[in-house]
């Protein structure tokens, strides 16, 4: 190989490695930050993005927590008249851009402890950069509930819709699962999200499934539930790669572990 | 974002010209302002993550603990000055990522998703990722520092100048660094000559 080939070589492996993008779904859910819940704007709203356990844990809900956070501290500012840098600066870590440029980076920031977690989403705060799937349930997002709902369950079951960004974390969650091998929990998430009311991504949410039942063994179930969405769904564009399932039940499964959990049922 | 102002805009009230663009006063400057960070941002700051060495997976992770931290110290952040936090904070995370947990096989690279699968035809798409795993291999032999600034040069091609900025490095030592880490990768690639993940495709 000569020089000049092994220039070549370098410069497509560059060429290769400029052209890998980040997942739109990451893209989107950074995007979309803080998205107000899509409920009757209570301080329910945000409280139910996710079960306790994963809003502790989860990067992406420390990040939407921060978004929100964010958007609050401004709320806070418009109301008391505060400075952004008050309601802001969360932390007393030294400025990172006052650092001289020789010195090394400051070693904090390394930590990314989580936010104060919110208890709610401030709607009219954060911004909405990522278009909404068409609604395909009836729901009024910010008009208050109606009379009669809201008196027969004052606090508990207010209707709220997951918002986009919780939905697209439990479908990565899932996805991830799938692909670390666990399936099991990867269907338990399904579950948890096919449990969720008004959720945009059912389709997703679908294929998703029909992998992990897949990756669990559990092919019947895979091939019916593939089928049923090609009938279902002719026209989308998910559907061909149903199909292809069904051409191919030997789709290579997620090498997936026994499964551990029994999914449990959407209500 | 690259205001020459010094400090961000303080005025959340939707009085200034900024937060009055879209005649939404509910639309605050530190909002907009992440959401452009966001948008200018992630790309970069997730192929640097994947570079120094995370998987698909982790880089998603830490990116999102990245913007976190913006979040987090988004009013402390001088503008101008944004990627440089970023890309600080963005080397640090990685480096406990992959402390703590080896490199996880992808074996997403392996195995086509029902959902994940793109429009791109599948040798292609095979093709770039077999080189992008070759190049991973190749550059988790140099030392991080001479990685990094190659990344910085030939995959986000900046400036030299850039580049020592971000290092928080004078210029001078950054061009012996870049010097030295195409040294060393040339070296790298004549040794594994053999193994083009070009080759099959060609005709």
């Amino acid at each position: 190989m000569s020089t000049d080939d092994i220039d070549e070589l370098a410069r497509r492996l560059f060429e290769a490695a400029r052209e890998e993008r980040p997942a739109a779904e990451l893209v989107a859910l950074v995007r979309a930050g803080g998205e107000p819940a899509r409920g009757n704007g209570s301080p329910e709203s945000g409280a139910r993005l996710l079960p306790p356990r994963r809003r502790a844990s989860g990067p992406w809900l420390r990040w939407l927590a921060a978004a929100a956070l964010l958007g609050s501290g401004v709320l806070l500012a418009l109301l008391g008249g505060q400075a952004p840098e008050a309601s802001l600066s969360i932390s007393a870590e030294t400025p990172p851009a006052a650092r001289p440029s020789s010195a090394p980076p400051p070693s904090q920031a390394t930590g990314a402890e989580p936010a104060p977690l919110l208890e709610s989403f401030e709607s009219s705060a954060a911004p909405r950069a990522v278009p909404r799937a068409p609604e395909r349930r009836q729901r009024s997002p910010l008009a208050p509930t109606p009379p009669n709902v809201g008196a027969s369950a004052p606090r508990v079951a207010a209707p709220v819709s997951l918002p986009l960004s919780a939905q697209l974390e439990l479908l990565k969650r899932a996805r991830s699962l799938l692909r670390s091998g666990d399936a099991a929990s990867a269907l338990e998430t399904l579950d948890r999200y096919a449990s969720e009311r008004g959720t945009d991504l059912e389709d997703e949410a679908q294929l998703l499934r029909v992998e992990a039942l897949s990756a669990l063994g559990r092919r019947s179930e895979a091939t019916e539930l593939a089928g049923r969405f090609v009938a279902q769904h002719p026209d989308s564009p998910l559907s061909e790669r149903a199909q292809r399932f069904l051409s191919d039940p030997g789709i290579p499964a997620a090498a997936g572990a026994p499964p551990t959990v029994k999914p449990r049922r959407a209500p | 974002m690259d205001s020459a102002s010094g400090r961000p805009d303080p005025d959340l009230s939707g009085n200034s010209d900024a937060s009055s663009t879209h005649g939404d006063p509910s639309q605050p400057a530190d909002t907009r302002r992440f959401a452009d960070l966001v948008q200018t941002e992630v790309a970069f700051v997730w192929r640097l993550l994947r570079r120094v060495g995370l998987s698909r997976w982790d880089a998603d992770d830490a990116a999102q603990q990245v913007f976190l931290v913006a979040a987090r110290r988004l009013s402390e952040l001088v503008p101008g000055k944004e990627r440089s936090f970023l890309y600080g904070t963005a080397v640090r995370i990685a480096s406990n990522l992959r402390r703590g947990a080896r490199r996880r096989r992808e074996e997403s690279e392996e195995q086509p998703s029902l959902v994940a699968a793109g429009e791109e035809q599948p040798d292609e798409l095979l093709e770039r990722r077999r080189a992008r795993a070759f190049l991973d291999e190749l550059l988790e032999r140099l030392p991080d520092e001479l990685r990094r600034v190659l990344v910085l040069a030939e995959i986000e091609q900046l400036a030299l100048a850039r580049i020592a900025e971000l290092e928080g490095i004078p210029a001078g030592t950054a061009a012996s660094r870049l010097r030295r880490a195409r040294e060393a990768f040339r070296g790298l690639l004549e040794a594994e000559r053999h193994r083009n993940p070009f080759q099959r495709s060609e005709p």
